[in-house]
């Protein structure tokens, strides 16, 4: 039994202090996950939080031997999806840029170049679903069928849907750098 | 090649996000400690859109907080959609019981479960509860003819979807008998306590009465359910911390329109299905009422959006 199995059953069997360490172990992927679903580090914040605190009162839901890290991310994922279907749109929030000036929060900020930003545009104009099967296939590296699990879905569905998220994205950024190749020879 | 060059791309791109490091592992662990109750927030859910054969509940003053009425073209009200008052009532999640959902994945369908947990059991309720697993028809027409209710089935249907399959829940054994129930909850708790184990499961007989329909509809990988059973009494109470309700209008008919947390969007309508009595034991004796009887359907989708159940519940209704 791994350290994380273990840690469940002390949390099952009332410790709240043992969830410090599975919540100090998996929040900065799920905070990933939720900033790139959400579009802002302070909806992600909120977000991770909740899940977590959802997480805890579902644990007696955890099936020993499963992945757990797949448990976690059905869960972020229903709440991402639930609270963009309350906030009605997706908006793309521009990232705090070069200054404290520009941030709505000095607490906060977000570094990236503009691959980053390009990236989380294309993002932005995927469906919830392929968003999400692209970042766990990435960054998370997780199999097709850790995937279909968490969304439930068959493996060969989500297979598409990456391959299809991946060459969207791809031709998304590619014509984002096509159209400032053209700025830059923009005739005054 | 060109596949690996296309995710190593994306990866570079979400590496070049550089976010903030956070650490919520306070604020989450101060949150639970001070909510109290481990896994408080519970509710009573279909499972495979079984109906509970829920036998004689103890009568006890519930006080909801939320309340959503719809009406009959008379004015009429015939739903009184509430929340449970946790106070009176602590409902079970039998979804959030693992025991229980190894227990029902092995169980045979047409027979039902009787399930006893001692840790949600209430101290000297005499109630129990049993879940028919449903047997699966994928003849329409068998359906209809198996379930002797007069049902309507929507007469449009999203595109590409088509019927799959129904699901029929049958009524357990003696489930409106209360010394049945009495003496099963004895044996329950006796066999619990000798066995050291929190939950108890048995394997128990189910009539040729259906207590619930459930009729099945995909395209591909995507799918919507009618959920059709007779509900008796105007008050229906669930968990409703986990959604948001809007009552609405079609084609003259109020409708609720629920959305939960979990992605499911739900529509439940109802029509008049004549009048049935029920009997309650309360304080020691016997007690009949003789109630109206509804055709509850309720239209789930995880897939569907709002507007496409609306669609769906006016093929219904017309």
């Amino acid at each position: 039994m791994d350290s994380v199995e273990k840690a469940i059953e002390e949390i099952k069997r009332g410790s709240a202090e043992e969830y410090r360490h599975i919540v100090q172990k998996y929040q900065k992927s799920v905070f990933k996950y939720c900033y790139h679903m959400l579009g802002t580090v302070e909806e992600a914040e909120d977000a991770v939080q909740e899940v977590f605190i959802k997480a805890f009162r579902k644990i007696d839901c955890y099936k020993e031997g499963t992945s757990f890290s797949s448990w976690l991310y059905k869960i972020a994922y229903n709440h991402c999806v639930d609270y963009l279907r309350k906030r009605k749109f997706f908006r793309f929030v521009p990232f705090c840029e070069n200054t404290a000036d520009d941030c709505d929060n000095p607490v906060y900020s977000v570094e990236t170049d503009e691959l980053g930003q390009m990236l989380q545009r294309a993002l932005s104009m995927l469906p919830h679903e392929d968003r999400t099967v692209l970042m766990l296939r990435v960054l998370e590296e997780k199999s097709y069928e850790e995937i279909a699990d968490i969304l439930g879905k068959r493996a060969a569905t989500v297979r598409k849907k990456y391959e299809r998220a991946r060459k969207k994205v791809k031709q998304n950024i590619d014509k984002m750098k096509g159209v400032i190749v053209n700025e830059k020879f923009a005739v005054n | 090649m060109k596949n690996l060059q296309l995710t190593d791309e994306i990866k570079l791109a979400f590496e070049s996000v550089k976010l903030p490091e956070i650490d919520v592992s306070d604020a989450v662990i101060d949150s639970i400690r001070s909510s109290g109750v481990r896994c408080s927030k519970r509710k009573i859910r279909l499972v495979y859109t079984v109906l509970a054969a829920v036998l004689l509940i103890t009568a006890t003053a519930y006080t909801a907080a939320r309340i959503w009425v719809i009406r009959d073209s008379n004015n009429n009200i015939i739903l009184r959609y509430r929340g449970f008052d946790e106070e009176n009532y602590e409902p079970f999640d039998i979804c959030e019981d693992s025991e229980f959902q190894k227990q029902y994945e092995n169980l045979e369908p047409g027979k039902a479960l009787v399930y006893y947990n001692a840790s949600v059991q209430k101290p000297n309720s005499e109630s129990l509860t049993m879940y028919p697993k449903p047997v699966v028809y994928t003849d329409l027409d068998l359906v209809r003819e198996k379930s002797c209710i007069d049902f309507k089935v929507p007469s449009a249907l999203p595109v590409g979807y088509t019927f799959s399959e129904g699901r029929l829940s049958f009524e357990p054994v003696g489930a409106k008998d209360h010394e049945i129930f009495k003496e099963l909850l004895k044996k329950l708790e006796e066999e619990a306590e000798k066995t050291g184990k929190n939950s108890v499961a048995l394997e128990w007989e189910t009539t040729s009465k259906v207590t619930g329909i459930s009729l099945v509809y995909r395209n591909n990988d995507r799918e919507f359910r009618v959920d059709i059973s007779v509900w008796l009494g105007e008050d229906l109470y669930t968990d409703l911390s986990d959604s948001s309700v809007e009552v609405i209008t079609v084609d003259d008919r109020e409708i609720l329109y629920i959305e939960e947390n979990d992605g499911d969007r739900k529509i439940i309508l109802r029509e008049m299905y004549g009048k049935d009595t029920v009997k309650r034991f309360e304080k020691g004796k016997y007690t009949e009422e003789v109630v109206n009887a509804y055709l509850q359907y309720s239209v789930v989708s995880k897939d569907l959006s709002k507007e496409d159940l609306i669609l769906v519940a006016q093929g219904i209704i017309r």
